[in-house]
């Protein structure tokens, strides 16, 4: 049976995209191993037999074919883009032109986009081509992806001698997910507290979340503009790097993008680490942290003494009041972002009586119940009485948390934390806790706040099996000390195997 | 902190959306869970402290003031739920 499918594969020159990476894959099509089309249409098979993950909210297969065929053509004539051929699944927060982007909301179940994000039109001008829309919690609201409308993402990992499904992480839970499983060798995702690196951590890929203002924001459905942030999800840190080159850069589109230059990252996969400094921050060992995850950070940390690298104690005092603070602001510019969706330019209608009911009731039916929470939360932080209690409150304390970390960086290179209080949890355990949700972003919310870069990078296995991620935190545009420091990781840990393909329909 | 009924009745309502009788006494229990925690930040003292509502504020960038765009009508009516030609239409406003 084994030999028969093999030589049927062979046939049909498809290629076993699991053993890919974005880096290797480009390489692949430079030296003719295999053509683009080949590429994608063993992705595609790949998609079609994991529906059981739930990964893809739209597929765009016969598009990305015919564009697979014009790469073949630019690779032969050597016009080929840095990125060109490879395929990529794009989280469905990003519009994209004549591609339905719902946000996995229902109030944007029907909304086809006229115009294309600058991140994924960068990224198609590099030769990128897509898959598909990946699902995430709805409208990014989430640490698990199971806010999503079109139901729950299921993780392609799965506690050793253990069946029960469990969550990938939010809210780029399609996005890692789909990566994890090799269903794209590179998606996009976005993070407002952590939803690039949780995800990321969850399912054994790298996250990074870049510098707030060095990826556009412009044609990202909009969470909570001072903290969201565009990055990729990849399998490995040069992956994450070339995917950051291809994503960023300055956009007049958007008023928060930063104009500097956008470094060739890949450059900086060989460091030396001999004499450069790591802070641990005392307050994060304070936190309730699993044990599995606390020794696999004391590891790390010995990982990097090994290399000559200098461990000092750092203080981040304010750290402890990031998530309180975060969820004021992030519902309150959620409150005021959302307030667009209301039945009449686009997006779900439905009438009523007069134009406030159509407001209200488009709303209650379009949006789901972690959404409506939190506009309701935002509306009353913002309300006349409460604003300075709460919202310039939190905008005081996120002006300390900031303070802290540059203060922290005086002295210290980087900043080394777990991305996650614990690994990956089974769907439905913690949905009707609000605060115990939460509380998964704890150790990535601080980052948020002060805008500062992060990658989560898989350092290791727990003891049920489950990949653990350890954060990476730098200075504001320091994005290649992450790559630096990152590599070492990967160096070091323990090999991680790949997810076994139990979800596969055969 | 908790927050009453008619409070959330009044949120809902400036938030424009609409909620059941069994939806309030929910929100009730969690939007109050969360205010309680939140209050943590009392804790901290931010006496003359500015607040913070970008952490790049010297990158905001400026533009001429003139007209860049335009000629869009059918795209932005592409997605509308209900239009009659160029216009947007919603129940009768103004009787």
């Amino acid at each position: 049976m084994k030999v028969s499918l093999w030589f049927q594969k062979l046939l049909n020159k498809m290629i076993d995209v699991r053993v890919l990476d974005l880096s290797s894959i480009r390489d692949s099509l430079k030296k003719g191993d295999f053509t683009s089309k080949e590429l994608v249409k063993s992705y595609i098979e790949r998609i079609e037999g994991s529906s059981k993950l739930n990964t893809y909210n739209t597929t765009t297969f016969e598009q990305a074919l015919d564009r697979a065929e014009i790469s073949d053509g630019k690779i032969k004539k050597n016009e080929a883009g840095p990125l060109e051929g490879i395929p990529i699944g794009i989280k469905d927060l990003f519009c994209t032109q004549g591609v339905k982007t719902t946000a996995s909301s229902k109030i944007l179940e029907n909304f086809i986009p006229s115009y294309e994000s600058t991140v994924t039109e960068n990224l198609f001008k590099s030769g990128m081509i897509m898959l598909g829309k990946l699902s995430n919690d709805e409208f990014a609201m989430g640490s698990s992806n199971e806010t999503s409308a079109n139901g729950a993402v299921v993780n392609p990992w799965r506690s050793r001698n253990s069946e029960k499904e469990l969550v990938p992480g939010g809210s780029s839970g399609g996005s890692s997910a789909a990566v994890a499983a090799s269903l794209c060798p590179l998606a996009t995702a976005t993070d407002t507290g952590g939803s690039i690196r949780q995800p990321a951590a969850f399912t054994g890929t790298v996250g990074l979340k870049p510098t707030y203002g060095r990826c556009s924001r412009w044609g990202i459905v909009a969470f909570a503009s001072s903290l969201d942030q565009a990055g990729p999800i990849t399998k490995t840190v040069r992956d994450s790097a070339l995917a950051l080159q291809a994503m960023a850069g300055y956009d007049n589109k958007d008023s928060t993008s930063a104009n500097i230059e956008v470094e060739n990252f890949e450059n900086y996969m060989n460091s030396n680490l001999n004499g450069m400094s790591i802070g641990i921050p005392k307050e994060f060992e304070e936190l309730d942290l699993s044990l599995d995850i606390r020794q696999n950070w004391e590891e790390a940390i010995q990982w990097y003494k090994e290399a000559g690298v200098n461990i000092k104690s750092i203080n981040l005092p304010h750290c402890k009041y990031a998530l309180p603070a975060y969820y004021i602001i992030a519902p309150a510019e959620a409150s005021s972002n959302l307030a667009r969706y209301d039945g009449v330019k686009y997006g779900k209608r439905v009438p009523g009586e007069d134009l406030d009911s159509l407001y209200k009731r488009t709303r209650a039916e379009g949006f789901g119940d972690e959404v409506k929470r939190r506009i309701l939360m935002g509306t009353y932080v913002l309300s006349a009485g409460y604003y300075d209690a709460y919202y310039l409150k939190a905008q005081k304390v996120r002006r300390l948390i900031h303070e802290d970390f540059l203060e922290a960086f005086k002295t210290v290179d980087a900043i080394l934390t777990p991305t996650t209080p614990t690994t990956a949890f089974g769907i439905g355990e913690n949905i009707s806790d609000p605060l115990k949700m939460y509380s998964n972003d704890i150790l990535t919310v601080p980052v948020n706040l002060a805008g500062l870069p992060a990658i989560s990078i898989p350092s290791g296995l727990d003891s049920s099996g489950l990949p653990m991620g350890i954060q990476l935190i730098t200075n504001h545009f320091d994005e290649k000390s992450l790559f630096k420091f990152g590599r070492l990781i990967e160096e070091s840990r323990v090999n991680i195997e790949m997810p076994t393909d139990w979800w596969i329909k055969k | 902190m908790t927050i009453s009924k008619d409070r959330i009745l009044k949120i809902a309502n400036l938030s424009k959306i609409s909620i059941s009788e069994d939806q309030i006494e929910k929100l009730e229990v969690e939007i109050s869970s969360i205010l309680n925690w939140v209050e943590t930040l009392n804790e901290v003292d931010t006496e003359n402290i500015e607040p913070m509502s970008n952490s790049l504020t010297n990158f905001l960038q400026m533009r001429e003031d003139i007209v860049n765009d335009g000629e869009k009508r059918s795209d932005i009516l592409s997605n509308s739920p209900a239009e009659d030609e160029s216009f947007f239409v919603v129940p009768k406003v103004i009787e």
